[in-house]
């Protein structure tokens, strides 16, 4: 079973993302709604696909990008970056730190369908 | 799974709250820019705001607001990195947007429209468009020559860290990086606190999480943060050796000595901040320009936006002017007293007539400040009954009457949520479907009526509907089925007593749950919301004809007319609103039913509560004579026993200090003329607290 997080502060997002990814077939999908959540549940949540929204209070997108990233145990982990049309420096910053791709809000549910069984097929497991 | 189209209830709630956070921001904004200077963390949380919204916005399909969002974040962002002036006019600027955003929000609610842009959206556009315009090019100086900070520390930062970092090297400030390493369960909790410690003195930049390895369960931060604090200060301000502070030093740094203890000499400039250092002339004088636009601009709008804060603030003056008032008139008639009716004691009177008619107009002036009417809370209401019951599938008709009556805005603002339950259980438990409707002889079409009067110091709302109304059987056998009273105990029953067992927490008869009922956050939380704004809840109901739900209100919270009571030598204020009547206490008048102290007051029966055992004060005796104040919450009543009553007053309640906060039965604090704190009882509570310890020894009986 894979394991999908979704980092996002916005509720209504939140559970839009989760819903759409829900359905793809053997996955698991946990929802956390802020960067400190997420540093707290990576370690025993081991996400096999992390999405995750740039601006967060508290730590943000970036933040987390580089924690995991930096860190080994997650070498497997793939990052989709949600982010919007007017955040193009961040973008470019998020995959020069390493993500695998990125989203554009607001996008189509088949474009993050496709993107994230994209990642999971990457995955190394 | 499809694209979700429109306003899904969790979009708009999610929407609301956003709209209402940068209307609290831009209020917060508005008085800051005034004083001087907006700060870089409030247009950060507009700018996310506006970003969340019109992310949102965008993937529930709602374009006209996602629209209006995508300008105002690019305004808010370019404010953020310090390319646009943040001034009056872009202040009102983004207030219009907060307003357009409301009606669009509120149209898509109600499933009319709101989706495409029209003309009033465009129009701020517009606005927005030109604000963006008015910004001063900056060409940033790469960081990398302005600091010594590692490549992998500065390729994290987003653009708006990078900005805030450069905006602090260019003010002179000093950086320093905090490393500390905290438990994976609690870090939130540590990085919250020097959080608090740092705001006191400058600003976290950034936090950048990393593990040590070999400590898992361990999670290490760096935060770089700008101050012009010393690095001495800077450690005392956060009070914890285990956070390691280490200084950021400057490349070719002209003035500024690294982390040096005091901040570089700011040359004197028209704004209340220090000029920011031109250390090679790419920083443009913002401040300049926008005094200049500002001298240029005259306001044409007749209407102020006042935060509601500073109106406490006001009235809290206008309570303690009261008791500078009555410390003149103990004065004056200390004066007659002493020296009888003299030239000087009769003219001193009469100015304190005067003074008393004057601060009665104040207060009356700076109320009606406060007050709102419910029209705009009804109508919300009425907005969401339909949408409720087209989901439900009932036939409902709404009618609001007495929407122009007034509240504090306060009261007005909590009211939403427990009016919207209240509404939701009318359309879902008591209007009955068509069919069944029409086989009892019942129009089809249900009728909810939300209303509203004014009865002397409270209003009284109401929810009322021709349902079916609450089935008392299926509520007394699920009370008995949890607990909340023995099988007994239900047949002695009245129906008061019966309705007010659906205030108990966790009661709900609903088996099956739909969406809008049935999750558990009952009338109890209706009621304790009720209770907190100091009113109080009452159902009435006929089986098969309808229910009543009635929420009387005082119409304002800040100052209250009190009954100034002693109980074992000690001071406390009952607000008189709670007050009935007061009577002597005879030693004969007080009889024991049931093991509980009653007394009579004109034929009916009320149960006594000596304040001394509420409050543990048990120590000294209840003297010989003492008096009974009749308090009464809606229908219900209780005499409460004390020694001595010391007249009326108004008082100004005051929030408690941390150690009495959460002393049952205590509201709050209030000063007397003569410096004397005292405390202020909380009726409602004490009643909650009786009904609570009655349900609990009957049930060991
Ligand atoms: N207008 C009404 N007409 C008939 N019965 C009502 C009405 N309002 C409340 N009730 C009864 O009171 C009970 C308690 O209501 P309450 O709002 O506490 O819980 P609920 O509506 O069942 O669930 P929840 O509000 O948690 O979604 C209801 O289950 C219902 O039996
Ligand atoms: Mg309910």
């Amino acid at each position: 079973m894979a394991k999908l997080m979704v980092v996002e502060d916005s509720a209504a997002m939140r559970s839009l993302i989760a819903s759409i990814v829900g359905d793809i077939d053997g996955v698991e999908v946990v929802e956390v709604g802020n960067g400190f959540d997420a540093l707290k549940r990576l370690p025993r949540d081991h996400a096999d696909v992390i999405i995750l929204d740039i601006n967060m209070p508290g730590i943000n997108g970036l933040e987390l990008l580089s924690f995991v990233r930096k860190n080994p145990v997650f070498a497997n982990t793939r990052v989709l970056m949600v982010t919007t049309e007017g955040s193009a420096e961040d973008r470019r910053r998020a995959m020069a730190l390493g993500a695998d791709a990125y989203l554009i809000k607001p996008f189509e549910p088949k474009e993050l369908l496709t993107t994230v069984q994209q990642l999971l097929s990457q995955g190394g497991k | 799974m499809g694209k979700p189209t429109g306003a899904t209830p969790e979009f708009v709630a999610e929407a609301q709250e956003i709209v209402d956070g940068l209307n609290r921001d831009l209020i917060a904004a508005e008085t800051e820019s005034r004083a001087g200077e907006v700060p870089p963390q409030r247009i950060n949380s507009l700018f996310r705001n506006a970003h969340s919204l019109k992310g949102i916005s965008g993937m529930f399909g709602l374009d006209a607001v996602s629209h209006l969002a995508h300008e105002m974040e690019s305004v808010l962002d370019g404010m953020r990195l310090g390319k646009v002036l943040t001034d009056p006019t872009a202040l009102d600027v983004l207030f219009s947007c907060v307003e357009r955003f409301g009606v669009l929000i509120a149209a898509a609610e109600a499933g009319e429209g709101g989706q495409e842009a029209d003309e009033a959206v465009e129009q701020v556009v517009d606005r927005l468009k030109q604000v963006a315009g008015r910004g001063s090019a900056q060409r940033p100086m790469g960081l990398r020559d302005m600091v010594e900070l590692a490549d992998d520390v500065l390729s994290v930062l987003t653009e708006y860290e990078e900005h805030r970092l450069r905006d602090n090297l260019t003010r002179g400030r000093n950086l320093y990086v905090l490393r500390t390493a905290f438990e994976l369960s609690n870090f939130d909790v540590g990085l919250a606190e020097i959080d608090g410690a740092i705001q006191k003195i400058g600003e976290v930049i950034t936090k950048l999480p990393s593990s040590k390895p070999g400590e898992p369960g361990t999670l290490a931060f760096d935060i770089i943060i700008g101050t012009d604090r010393s690095e001495a200060e800077v450690n005392a301000a956060i009070g914890d050796e285990r956070v390691k502070v280490a200084a950021v030093a400057r490349r070719n740094a002209p003035k500024t000595a690294v982390a040096s203890a005091s901040p570089a000499p700011a040359t004197p400039s028209s704004s209340a901040h220090e000029e920011p250092l031109a250390d090679d002339g790419v920083v443009h004088d913002v401040t300049k320009d926008a005094a200049d636009e500002v001298a240029a601009l005259k306001s044409v709008s007749r209407t102020v936006r006042v935060d509601i804060r500073r109106l406490d603030r006001l009235m809290n003056l206008v309570g303690e002017l009261g008791l500078t008032k009555m410390a003149f008139e103990r004065l004056s008639s200390d004066i007659r007293r002493q020296q009888g009716f003299t030239e000087l004691a009769a003219e001193l009177h009469k100015e304190n007539r005067n003074f008393e008619r004057r601060l009665a107009e104040l207060q009356a002036g700076i109320m009606e400040v406060r007050m709102v009417p419910l029209t705009n809370l009804f109508e919300r209401m009425v907005r969401i009954g339909r949408k409720m019951s087209r989901e439900l599938g009932r036939e409902v008709r709404i009618e609001t009457t007495g929407e122009n009556t007034e509240l504090d805005k306060l009261i007005v603002e909590d009211l939403a949520d427990p009016l919207m339950h209240l509404i939701r259980n009318s359309i879902d438990h008591g209007i009955e479907d068509p069919d069944v409707r029409s086989k009892a002889g019942k129009d089809r079409e249900g009728v909810v009526r939300l209303s509203a009067a004014a009865r002397g110091n409270h209003v009284v709302v109401e929810v009322s509907d021709d349902g079916r109304g609450v089935d008392i059987d299926k509520t007394l056998k699920v009370a008995v089925e949890r607990g909340l009273v023995t099988q007994e105990r239900a047949q002695e029953l009245t129906r008061r007593e019966i309705f007010n067992l659906l205030f108990l927490p966790g009661f709900s008869t609903r088996v099956e749950v739909s969406e809008y009922s049935g999750r558990g956050v009952g009338l109890d939380v209706v009621k304790t919301k009720i209770s907190q704004l100091s009113g109080a809840i009452e159902v009435d109901s006929a089986e098969g004809r309808g229910t009543r739900v009635g929420v009387t209100l005082p119409i304002t919270l800040a100052i209250i007319p009190a009954l100034i009571v002693m109980v074992a030598r000690r001071t406390y204020a009952i607000p008189l609103n709670n007050v009935q009547e007061t009577l002597a206490l005879e030693k004969g008048a007080v009889k024991t039913i049931e093991r509980r102290e009653v007394i009579s007051v004109r034929g009916t029966t009320v149960p006594l509560t000596d304040l001394r055992n509420v409050f543990a004060l048990g120590q000294l005796e209840r003297p010989p004579v003492c008096y009974a104040v009749i308090a009464g919450v809606g229908q219900s009543r209780v005499a409460l026993v004390v020694d001595e009553l010391v007249g009326q007053q108004d008082i100004v309640i005051k929030a408690l200090g941390r150690r009495l906060r959460g002393v049952p039965g205590i509201a709050g604090a209030a000063e007397l003329g003569n410096q004397q704190t005292i405390l202020v009882i909380d009726v409602v509570q004490i009643f909650n607290e009786l009904s609570q310890n009655q349900g609990r020894t009957e049930e060991v009986v």
